[in-house]
């Protein structure tokens, strides 16, 4: 039997591409594993007045675990006696190590866990605010003392420093804690927590009446940190709450902010993919505004 | 936004890494606050340090944020706290509390004992609910206070029946008229106040383990030409016996340091292998998935072929053989 080579040819080159096309399918990978598609925050988090953040993601592959983390923490007014240096200035070329350096709290903080063997975690960010761009550096010693002494104890106190400089030279002392906002009970008015249709409503103890199907703000995840276990592909995570600040639950300092130093607050958001933290900390920067 | 990640997920790894086989010790510490002025509290210190019973570390704080911090560190196995004002107790009551609840020793002397200045420190704490005090001294009177024992316990067996210490006043609960009024509860008095009968000395245990000592009567001042300098208090052979027998009882009887630190080792190599745990089943997953993805590209790429062989055969071979 004789075979046209044209046929031969055209049959080898169907086999060709229909291989490089198995191929080109087989080499396809999903880009990001997850997909933040909101984050939204007040610019100015104002006394008496609501503001809502929001936060949602969609999970791009399956995961054994997902933990997202929130945490606020303010600028600091240190007092003399809580700078190593109440002497020190810096300026645009310093370092946020520097800063961070000065904090008495800090010091002895690292000192205690060191003797301890436990180290902090370690974020050192650049991002840009006003045109300006910021250098961060912030120590959390909350992962870390949680596996020890339990999430209820190490998140209850305040675990997280920071330091920023601004592109001016200001330097900025940063103390936080790990929750959604600072003391929910008295300045949130309300969260939501979805994980696909599974949506949970969290209102302020004293709003819950018996048979109400909203839960306690005080049952609500301790810290701000949400575990979740096998996550599947396009699964969806929304948390959305709203707040109504009364500077006698705010921190310290709560709304002295000048022109030269616009940063009041700093919102951190982590996700651990599998137990490890998926690039970068979000970062959200706000003013602070007391009433009149 | 640009990062440069130098975490680990955390110290844990990093430590267990480090420190493979070897056991993690924490040493006790206990935690003495006497507000800003710090001396009273390094002669407590020395007080603890002076008692062989006693082999913990102590460290000295200079402010209650340091004080509220050592509540979550393992180490933390006794907290001592001393205020002369309500602003030196800012913000220490949830966090002592919580402390105490969750299995701590405190000992809390003068202002941390009364209610108005220290508010559920007072109460759940230190359960004197002291809403009054007394500091009038008549002219000529030594200013002390004279401890009765009330019962013999592990703190005072070794102590006389009654004894003096200097003192410018004592916080104790009273009706409006001045007079003690007693405060049922799960406490147990050691030593009551010779002239109005209140507790002068209490104790009382969490249901978790926690054990704390009130002296709402310690109330000294830092100038040492006054008799009531607190310098003279700490050479007072009866108030060292009681107050390292009180810490010995708390920091050695309470369970927070014990349970935290007994299984440290045990506890990070938990937390560590969760998550390698969680790394290798997230690795097993996407390799199973990678797999199944495979398997079924093949299958498709193979019957794909099939098809292409069949209709070279049937439709376009088909023509030329039958020809």
């Amino acid at each position: 039997m004789k075979v046209d080579k044209r046929i031969l040819g055209l049959a080898a080159v169907s086999v060709i591409l229909s291989t490089l096309i198995m191929l080109t399918i087989a080499r396809e990978r999903i880009e990001r594993p997850v997909e933040i598609l909101k984050n939204d925050y007040p610019s100015i988090v104002e006394e008496g007045r609501k503001s809502t953040f929001s936060f949602a993601m969609v999970a791009r592959q399956k995961f054994e675990n997902l933990q997202i983390r929130f945490s606020m923490m303010n600028t600091l007014n240190l007092k003399y006696a809580q700078m190593v240096d109440p002497k020190i200035s810096f300026n645009a070329t310093n370092q946020p190590k520097e800063v961070i350096e000065n904090i008495v709290k800090l010091g002895w903080l690292l000192n205690e866990t060191t003797l301890m063997e436990l180290e902090p975690e370690k974020f050192n960010q650049t991002f840009q605010y006003q045109n300006t761009e910021c250098r961060m550096l912030v120590y959390d010693f909350g992962n870390v003392l949680e596996s020890v002494t339990g999430r209820d104890v190490a998140l209850a106190a305040p675990m997280i420093y920071g330091a920023v400089i601004d592109g001016n030279g200001a330097a900025y002392y940063l103390g936080g804690e790990s929750d959604f906002f600072f003391t929910p009970q008295e300045n949130m008015l309300s969260l939501s927590i979805s994980h696909n249709a599974d949506e949970q409503n969290y209102l302020p103890d004293d709003q819950i009446w018996e048979g109400s199907k909203r839960l306690r703000l005080s049952e609500a995840p301790v810290g701000g940190v949400l575990d979740y276990g096998p996550v599947g592909k396009d699964d969806t995570f929304t948390i959305i709450f709203t707040v109504e600040p009364d500077s006698r639950y705010m921190p310290d300092g709560f709304g002295i902010t000048g022109s030269d130093r616009p940063i009041s607050f700093v919102q951190m958001i982590r996700i651990y993919l599998d137990g490890e933290l998926y690039g970068e900390p979000i970062i959200n920067v706000m003013q602070g505004k007391k009433r009149g | 936004m640009r990062t440069d990640l130098e975490i680990g997920m955390a110290g844990v790894i990093l430590l267990l890494v480090a420190f493979p086989g070897c056991c993690l010790e924490v040493k006790p510490t206990i935690v003495i606050y006497t507000g800003a002025d710090t001396v009273f509290a390094k002669m407590l210190a020395n007080l603890t340090r002076q008692d062989s019973r006693i082999e913990s570390d102590t460290r000295v704080v200079n402010s209650p944020d340091l004080l509220a911090l050592a509540t979550s560190l393992p180490s933390t196995e006794c907290i001592i706290i001393y205020a002369s004002n309500k602003n030196e107790l800012e913000g220490l009551s949830s966090a002592l509390t919580r402390f105490y609840q969750g299995g701590g020793a405190v000992i809390g002397l003068r202002e941390a004992c009364y209610q108005p200045s220290a508010g559920d420190l007072a109460t759940l704490v230190f359960p004197t609910y002291a809403n009054a005090s007394r500091q009038q001294y008549a002219s000529g009177q030594k200013r002390v206070r004279n401890y009765t024992k009330a019962q013999s316990t592990q703190i005072n067996s070794d102590l006389p029946d009654e004894f003096p210490l200097v003192s410018a006043g004592f916080y104790f609960c009273a009706y409006a008229d001045g007079t003690y009024a007693e405060v049922p509860g799960n406490y147990t008095v050691l030593f009551t106040d010779g002239e109005t009968g209140a507790p002068i000395v209490l104790t009382q245990e969490s249901p978790k383990g926690g054990r704390s000592v009130a002296f709402p009567g310690v109330w000294v001042i830092s100038s040492p030409r006054v008799d009531v300098y607190y310098g003279r208090l700490v050479e007072d052979a009866n108030f060292t016996r009681l107050f390292s027998n009180a810490l010995l009882w708390a920091a050695k009887g309470s369970t927070h340091y014990s349970q935290v630190t007994q299984d440290l080792d045990t506890k990070l190599e938990i937390a560590r292998s969760k998550q390698q745990k969680l790394i290798e089943q997230a690795e097993e997953a996407r390799r199973r998935e990678n797999t199944r993805r495979i398997i079924f590209l093949l299958v498709v790429w193979a019957a794909g072929l099939i098809a292409c062989a069949v209709i070279v055969k049937k439709i376009v071979l088909a023509p030329f053989e039958t020809s």
